[in-house]
This record gives structure tokens, sequence and C-alpha cells, in this order.
């Protein structure tokens, strides 16, 4: 188990925007840990981040040869019911057996009965056609919704799948069973089982495959044509115009690998204590995996070990596996939207390397490695477009982080000062502006006699930033920073904040452009937003014992909010 | 109300002429000692309408001739309910029929429209033996049903059994249509008619049925489609939700619904579906619950179709909610005293007087006599500023907008001394006192509210306030008066009934009211008395 907890995936940025941006549109963030380790454990989140002493937060340059950090601490991105399609948004209701289907243009609601328990729903990215797993029935319905209403059908699937991943191209879908899910239950059965479902109107099917070891993730090419199921044994690769029936797919191992040494002139300069983040025995080859990445057009997988300097790339095509050390743990890797280049943070050196793709792997002449020099940076974001990087920590109580230009080869460097530690961020889909989710210190902020700085430290809040001026716009809110969204067009972001015991249910609708922010009043507290495009309007799913939905013109701020919509599921006819 | 009976009645006749009116005949008609009960009587145009229930026949008294005529009208057996239908001058008598006795043949329930112009009377065969009647304001539907409580005196009876009346078509095999509700356990408490809304871009015309925890939709307009039961609660909810008001906005096809023991109103919006099958629904409610503070009490539509919102006030709160049924969007305006009935009328404040939309915000029943001034314009911006509190002598029984006089009638709850009314000027927000030396429970205003008539009972004087000028008067009858009843008509005219089991009443001229113009009539209910069986 120790060994699960371990493990942890989240996707290259190129897949997180191919996914999310164009497609689901928005940035729904649910907040938890995926660093897992000494944060809190694989698929929660600390309320409380890693901010252990405040007296720790500086302004100034950092003597990292100090400071023994933690793991950076990712925050995964996922998506909560309900699920917003082109137009119609979907909510499962599991004890009921129904998914309501509601226009988000009337708010007119359809109510439809699906399998015994729908309780995971997915939308395919842009189209009104909606994926749910009844639970109880072992099926997946597939609901796709028109203006003359919703076509059902059912196919069966694994046993305990409670995952969805969905083909860019919307013709397939993979449903599996993931542990890292809150509240996944493992029964009898394998882990290694999914079904492949072949989305068609004409006649959805289905079939079973064996894979490796316990699935973490579902990765898609760019073409929709091939999936890369990763596991704890490796990747397996599905074509699908290959897959005609029940089949075993065999894993390409991350870990048989043969160790490409790469000389590492003009490494770290041996200031920094890197016991922590040193690199192990690069001959090491037990060691798993703990972050695979897969470049748009599906021919590679870039993996890394968490703790380790090495990185690995694995052509999907021919199976070869080539080692790639850097001499330092990289604690953070992402590759580009193009899939030319990844970006690995060594944060014990302080260090960006850019690393073409294949090439890097091979020629280490062709890395480029920018020093961060007076910072302490172990996470990477890159915007949609790949022309900006932000570095930033969520190991330390650091209020700043640092911009990075992409687009020439000095990638130059922008120190950005912050009011607050940074827990997590999000490009807007434009690559114009960022959201930037701050940590707060234990305490109260309305205790009486601390001053202003003690009380922005205890407070929660979030940032935005502006690419262009470098303008940084510190927003205290009366909760905890929720899920939230950035609409496609990266004109709008929707925070959600709830706080039960003080009675906080608010949406905030923030400009991207000009940093206004319009704090909405809910009748219940806010569980889950999303955005449905073809109507340019946000929805808020609510806390309700009869289901809540409100719904915010992103441009106008206009409100409809449907309350009750389970009690059309009673309606008689 | 009386204790007349025929065999009585033919007893007194008997000692004058001598008959012998011999007690107890095994085989005479039971008719004859039946009591002489009447329902009624019943305004519908000049004509006033009683019911002989053992005799099922109806009396048609025309009091706009100079010499009353009356008419005599046979009814389904076992009447139980008399009532003017809306929109026209006739009079609905609903019969519950005959299960059937030695001698008597069963026969079914009866709706029957009686014109009182004199045109011959219609005979809805209605079935069973229903106790309740609702139509809808222009009179061109009625749903026959059971009362919530309601018996049948039949072995068996269904509670959720419905009968669909078109008064405006003449009775066929299809008119009226039976039909059973559906249920999830109630029965229905009381039905309600929307206005036209527009479903399909076709006009409709909806009853809807309250009944515990859910509502039924039925289109009249096509009467055979199947009903729509919308719940207003989940199975494991134990609420004891009842729906008692509902508020139509036709230009949005919405109906808002307001229930005991729940703190949101329900907007259910009818959505067009398409269907291939022409006797499926063309539409489907969407439900929406719109939180509307603690035991919302009343609530009306403010705001043109564009920006329609609802105004909901509850019982002991002291605020009113603004709830944009759109967004779901709630504006609370804090008020000084508590409110749970809502009066809207249009007219001029002290501050402006330009006549806009406003609303009057009062309690009965609480103990609380003041009012509140709504001013429906700005409410977002001005909230609080747009309320102006009114203290009044005594807390308030009803009130009436009284728009053509710029005024506002509130009855108070009488006491031992009488009963008060006072006029609020809406436009100066000043108040002036009535008192009446009499309780005003039985006060009527006359069809076109020129005149209020009062006539307490056991009283010989009908009192008057012209509304014109607010000036009282009163006129003095040769017979104490149990009840006044205002005609409408081109030529008003005022009944005051008398304490006479055959039938008294005098007949006053609405417009000027006064003795010497007073014609009184007697008797005119023993005619056809005696018409039928004979012992």
């Amino acid at each position: 188990m120790a060994r699960l907890l371990l493990w942890a995936l989240r996707m290259s940025p190129s897949w997180k925007y191919l996914l999310t941006v164009p497609l689901l549109v928005v940035a729904s963030a649910a907040l938890h840990a995926c660093g897992a380790d000494a944060a809190g454990g694989a698929g929660s989140y600390d309320p409380e981040p890693p901010v252990r002493d405040a007296a720790a937060r500086t302004d100034a340059a950092v003597d990292s040869s100090v400071i023994v950090p933690p793991p950076e601490v990712e925050e995964r991105r996922t998506f909560q019911t309900p699920q917003a399609g082109g137009r119609w948004v979907y909510v499962a209701n599991p004890t009921r057996d129904t998914v309501a289907v509601i226009d988000s243009r009337t708010l007119a609601i359809e109510t439809l009965e699906a399998g015994d328990g729908p309780t995971y729903l997915a939308t395919v990215p842009g189209r009104d056609t909606a994926l749910v797993v009844n639970v109880n029935s072992n099926t997946l319905t597939i609901l796709r919704t028109t203006e003359r209403g919703t076509v059902r059908s059912n196919v069966p699937v694994v046993p305990g799948a409670n995952a969805i991943a969905i083909a860019p191209d919307g013709r397939h879908a993979v449903i599996y069973f993931d542990a890292s899910v809150r509240g996944a239950t493992v029964n009898t059965g394998s882990f290694q089982d999914l079904t492949l479902v072949t989305l068609d109107e004409a006649g959805d099917s289905a079939v079973q495959l064996s894979v490796g070891f316990r699935t973490l993730d579902v990765l898609f090419s760019a073409d929709g044509a091939s999936a890369f199921v990763v596991t704890e044994d490796g990747i397996s690769i599905l074509r699908f115009r290959e897959i005609t029936g029940p089949t075993l797919v065999p894993n390409i191992s991350l870990e048989a690998t043969s160790i490409v040494p790469v000389t590492m002139d003009g490494g770290a300069d041996g200031s920094v204590d890197a016991s922590a983040d040193a690199s192990p025995d690069a001959a090491d080859l037990t060691a798993p995996a703990r972050d695979v990445s897969i470049t748009p057009d599906g021919r590679y997988a870039v993996a890394r070990v968490e703790g380790t300097g090495t990185l690995r790339l694995v052509d999907l095509n021919t199976r070869a596996i080539t080692a790639l050390d850097l001499g330092s743990a990289v604690t953070d890797l992402d590759i580009a939207p193009s899939g030319a280049y990844a970006l690995a943070v060594l944060r014990a050196r302080s260090e960006v390397v850019r690393i073409p793709l294949p090439m890097g792997f091979t020629d280490a002449t062709t890395l480029r490695r920018t020093a961060v020099t007076g910072e302490f940076v172990g996470s990477v974001t890159l915007s949609p477009e790949g022309s900006r990087a932000l570095l930033y920590t969520t190991a330390l109580p650091l209020e700043r982080m640092t911009l990075m230009d992409l687009t020439t080869e000095a990638a130059p460097l922008t120190i950005v000062r912050l009011r607050k530690p940074v827990r997590a961020m999000a490009f807007a889909p434009d690559g114009r502006t960022a959201l930037v989710v701050h940590a707060r210190t234990p305490g109260d902020p309305a205790q009486a006699g601390i001053d202003l700085e003690t009380q922005i430290d205890r407070s929660y809040g979030y940032s935005l930033f502006d690419v262009a001026t470098r303008f940084a716009k510190l927003q205290l809110t009366p909760a905890e920073v929720g899920p939230f969204a950035i609409v496609p067009d990266g004109s709008a972001s929707f925070v959600l904040l709830r706080d039960d015991a003080r009675l906080v249910a608010q949406a905030q609708r923030v400009s991207m452009r000009n940093f206004v922010i319009d704090t909405i009043q809910l009748g219940s507290p806010p569980l889950s937003v999303g955005a449905v495009p073809g109507t340019a309007r946000a929805f808020i799913g609510q806390d309700h014992p009869e289901g809540r939905i409100t719904f915010v013109d992103w441009n106008t701020g206009a409100l409809q909010s449907l309350t009750g919509f389970e009690l059309n599921s009673r309606v008689v006819d | 109300m009386n204790s007349l009976t025929r065999r009585g009645f033919l007893s007194s006749l008997a000692a004058l002429a001598a008959l012998a009116a011999a007690p107890g005949c095994a085989d005479r008609d039971a008719l004859l000692d039946a009591p002489f009960t009447q329902l009624g009587p019943i305004a519908a145009g000049q004509s006033l309408t009683w019911i002989d229930t053992a005799a099922a026949t109806a009396r048609v008294v025309d009091v706009s001739r100079a010499t009353l005529s009356t008419r005599t009208v046979t009814v389904g057996l076992d009447p139980v309910l008399s009532l003017a239908r809306n929109g026209a001058d006739e009079v609905l008598v609903l019969s519950r029929g005959s299960r059937g006795e030695p001698g008597i043949a069963p026969t079914p329930g009866t709706l029957t429209a009686i014109p009182t112009g004199g045109a011959a009377a219609r005979t809805y065969v209605v079935g069973s033996p229903f106790n309740a009647v609702s139509q809808t304001d222009d009179g061109r539907y009625a749903v026959v049903h059971y009362q919530p409580s309601g018996t049948s005196g039949r072995l068996l009876f269904n509670p959720n059994e419905i009968a669909i009346v078109d008064l405006a078509a003449p009775p066929s095999e299809t008119n009226p249509r039976r039909r059973t509700v559906r249920s999830f356990g109630g029965v229905p408490n009381a039905v309600r008619f929307s206005p036209t809304m527009t479903i399909q871009g076709t006009p409709r015309r909806l009853a809807v049925v309250l009944s515990d925890a859910y509502v039924t939709l039925l289109d009249l307009t096509n009467p055979t489609r199947p009903e729509i039961t919308v719940r207003l609660t989940l199975p494991e909810d134990t609420r004891a939700i009842r729906p008692t008001q509902l508020v139509f906005d036709p230009e949005r096809s919405t109906i808002y619904a307001r229930a005991e023991a729940s703190n949101d109103v329900y907007a259910l919006q009818l959505v067009d579906v398409t269907t291939a099958d022409a006797s499926a629904n063309d539409f489907r409610p969407s439900v929406n619950q719109l939180a509307a503070g603690r035991n919302p009490s009343d609530m009306a539509l403010i705001g043109d179709a564009g920006a329609r919102r609802l105004l909901v006030v509850s019982p002991g709160s002291r605020d009113a909610r603004v709830i944009d049924a759109r967004a779901n969007t709630t504006l609370t305006v804090p008020l000084d005293a508590p409110a749970n009935r809502i009066l809207l009328f249009t007219a001029g404040s002290p501050r402006d007087a330009t006549p806009t939309p406003r609303a009057l915000l009062y309690a009965t029943g609480l103990l609380t006599s003041a009012v509140s001034f709504l001013e429906l314009a700005d409410l977002d911006t001005r909230r609080g500023q747009n309320v102006e509190t009114v203290q009044l002598a005594r807390t308030v029984n009803n009130a009436l907008a009284l728009p053509e006089r710029g005024a506002l009638m509130i009855d108070h709850p009488s006491t031992g001394n009488g009963g008060q009314l006072s006029l609020l000027d809406l436009t100066r927000r000043t108040v002036s006192p009535i008192f009446a030396e009499v309780p005003l429970e039985g006060a009527r205003f006359d069809s076109d509210r020129q005149r209020l008539w009062v006539a307490p009972r056991g009283s010989t004087r009908v009192g008057y306030i012209t509304l014109s000028n607010f000036s009282p008067g009163e006129v003095r009858l040769d017979a104490p008066v149990t009840a006044v009843i205002p005609l409408g008509g081109t030529t008003p005219r005022v009944v005051a009934l008398h304490d006479d089991a055959s039938g008294a009443l005098t007949v006053l001229d609405a417009t000027e009211p006064q003795r010497n113009t007073a014609r009184s009539v007697r008797g005119f209910l023993l005619a056809s008395f005696l018409d039928g069986r004979t012992p």
C-alpha cells in the first residue's frame, strides 16, 4: 500500500489543455493533493497547507541550503457532477437511478432513467453527450441530447468501474476502476480490467480488455486514434482500429531501461544541500515511474520518479526506453502543448531544464538550462499555448513566483511578488492571465490586535495575474477557495467559496480582463462549477436535498437558478 | 333555516278547509314529511334562486319586474350545492342523485345549469354523488369533485374521481368527461383554473387540482389527454406539504404554488415538448423551488412581463421578499410590522402623485395594527426606503382596494360594540374611520362598488356607505332583515331578505335607496309548493 501511496499521476500540460480547455472548456478545479506522500495522502487535501512557520515567509532570496523542504504538492483537477455538454448539463442521481438533463438556455429539465445506480458521469467535450456508469448494474448509459430530446443506450462495463476517460474526438471512451477516486472501494475481481466503448449513434458497443495492474490514468493521442493506459506495470496502448474484441493488451514497461548517462556540465554549484532532492543511483531500476506524460502525437511517453533525477523516454512505437539523468531530483515535469519539449524543474538547484523531445535524451548539448537564481522553485505550470511558464513552490511559504518567457532562447525570467504563498495555480485558456490559489497560516484572521500582514497570512485568498503587465491582484476570501473554473475564452473565471459553519455560500465571478470581482450569494453551499460553452454560462452545482443549480451568464452576470430538479423526476405524465 | 314541512303546511290548510290530515299513512310520499330545506338564495342577474332540496326543484325569482315572477325548475335528486355561474346569468345546482329506494329508481348525480332569464335548463350527468364544484373565472368550465372530508352515501366511492363540464356546450356523451386523477394517496383539496396560457403557440386553459404534497394539471382544452401530476416533496420527506395558493404568469407560462409547511414557493414552468402522439401532452412542467422565507403566506406577481418577480410575505416575519423566479435571487425588504397579506394597487403617494404600482402589506389574525405601503419601483436600490408604515386604530380583518376612489377600505374585526371600517387614502396615506353600531360581517358591496351595504341580522334597517363621498345612509324596512344581496345589471338593485320560511324580501333601488321606492313580497317560495306528488 505504501507503494501505492507513492504513486501519483498527472497529465502532461499538453493533454491538460487538449482535454480541458478547448473541449471541456474550463478548468473546473477541485482542490486536492496529488503529490501525496507527506502532505496528506493521495486523493486528499490538507486545508492547512505546509506553511509551517509564518516567520519563514520571506521576500528575500532563498538560501535553500538551509531549508529541507517537503515535496512539491500539485493539486489535480477533477471534474465533479454536474457535467456540461455544449448546451445541456447532466446531473446523475444514484439514489433514483435517473439523470437530470438541464437545458442551460431554457432551464427546462428532462429527467431520464439510467441504469441501476448512475454515479460517475462525464460528458463528451463540446458535445451534448454524456456517459454515466451505473455502479449497481455494471453498465454504462450513453445519453445524447438534441432539441428533440435525449436518446439513451446502454452497454456493459467492467464491475467496479468508477472512472471515464473520453478520447478528444469523442468516438471512444475507456471505463475503468480508479483507486484514487474518493470513496473507491476494492471489491473482489481484477484491477486489470477495463472497458473500451465505441461511441456511435448508430449503435454503441463495448469490449472488455485486460491491461497492466491498476490503471492510474488514461491518456489519448491528439487524433483520438489511440489511448494510453498508464498502470503500475507500465503503459498499455490501445490502438482502437486494431481492437475488434476482448483481448489482452501487453504493457510497455517503464522500468526496463538502459540508462544513457548525460554529462551534467553547467550543473549546480554545490551551494544547495540537496540531500532531500539528491538524485539516487541512476542505476536503480526498481524505482517506479511516478509521473507519466504522453506527447500529443502519441509517439513518446516521458516519465519521472519522485526524488530522483532520472527521466525516461519511451518510444511507444518501438518500446525503446531511454533514460536521462539530470543529476538532481526532478520535482516537476511538464510537456509543452506542442510536444516539442519538456520542462523539468530541479528544485535543489533552482534550475529549469528545457529538454527537446526526443533529441534531449540522446544529445545533452540540446538541453537548455536556466538557473532561477536567488529563487526557490519546484513546480512549473505552462501556459496553454506554451509561450510562458510560471515557476513556484508549494513546499515553502514563499510569496513569490517566477514568470519564464519561452518564446526566446534566452528564456528571460521575471520575479513576481505575491502577498501570500502559492498553493495551486492555473493559466486561463488564452494564456493571458492566471489564477493563483494561496495557502494560509493557521489562526483567526479576525483576531484582535494582529497586524495587517498577519491578517492576510491567516486569510484564505487567491491572486489574479496578468501576464503582459505582470500585475497581480490579491483577493482575500471569507472561506477556503474551492473549485474554480475559467471560461473558454479566458474572459472570466468563477471561484466557489463555502464555509457551512460561517454560512458562507458564495461564488465569485472574476473578470479576467480587469480583475473586477462580483460576489454572488448562493442559496445553498456550492459544490461544483463548470462552463456551458453553447450558452456562455457557467453552472454552479449546490448542496440541496432536492437539487439546486445556478447558471451565470459569464458576460453579463445574469443569474438563473433551478432548485428541486429532483422533483422533476417525479412528474408523472 | 325552515321548520316548515309540506304535511304541516297541508295540515294548516286542512284546518281551514276541513281536510283530514290523517297522520302516518304507510305508503304516503316521503316528500310530505321531508323538511322544507332550502339552498340559497343564489344571486344571478336580476334573479334570486332557492333550491328546495327535498323536492329537487329550483325556484327562480325575478326581481327586475314590478311584479315578481317565479319559475320552478326541476333539478337532480338530492341537490347539495348551488352557486352562480361566473360570467353568465345562470345558477348551477349540483345534485348527488339517488342510490335507489323502494319506488325510486337510482339516478345519477347531475349538474344543472339554470339560465335565470327563462331559457331551458341544461342537465349534465356527472354520474357520481359529488359534493363540490369549481369553475373557471369566465364560467366556461366546471370541475365537479369530492370535498376531502366528504362522503358519498354509497357503499363505495372514488374520492379522486372528477367530472369536467364544458358549460358552454350542451350535455352530450363526452360532456361531462369523467376521469380519475392520479393520486399519491391524497384526495383533491381544491381545484384552481388558469387564465389562458400559451402552450405550443396555442391558447390553453388548465385546471390544477390541489392535493396534499402534489398538484395535478389537466389540459381543459384537450380533456382527453392524461393529467400531469407534480410532486412537491420527495417520498422520504415527511412534511405535510399542502398547496394552498396558485399564481399564474401567462406570459411566462408559469404557475407558482404556495404550500403550507413549505418555506419554498414552487415554480412550474410549462415547457413545450414535441410528441407525435396526439393523445399525449405536448407540454411538461419544469419544477423549480424558490426560497421564500419562513412559512410564506401570500404571494403576488409584480412587474411587467419582462421583469416579472414574485412578492412574498410570511407571518411573523418583518420583511417582504421579492424573488426573481428566473434567477432564484431574493431581495429582502425590511418592514416595521409583520404582514401576511398582499394587496396590489396603483396610486400616487404623498411624495409622488404619479400613479404607480404599489403594494399594501398587512396582517390578518395578528396583533399588529400597522400596515406597510411598499412602492414597487426601484426596489432593488431603495429597499427599506420604499416602505411607509401607517398605524391603524385596530387590527385588520380584510381590505379591499377601491382604486377608482383612490382609497382602500379596511375591515376591522367586530367587537361587542359593533364594527369598524377604515378608509385609507392611498395617495395621502390618511385613515378615516367609519364606525358602525352593528357588526359588519355581512356587509356587501354592490356589483359596481358604488355602495357598501350592511344589514345587521334582526334589524329593520339596511345601511350603506356611498363610496363616491363616503357618505353613510340607511333605509328603514318593515321587517327584520337577515341578509342583504346586491344584484348587478343595468338597473342595480339590492334585495333585503326577511326571516320567513315562505319567502319574504324587499327590493331596493341600489342607486337611490329609498323606502318609498322599495317593494316587498312574501310567500313566493310557496309557489308550486304542492306541485308533484300528493299524499
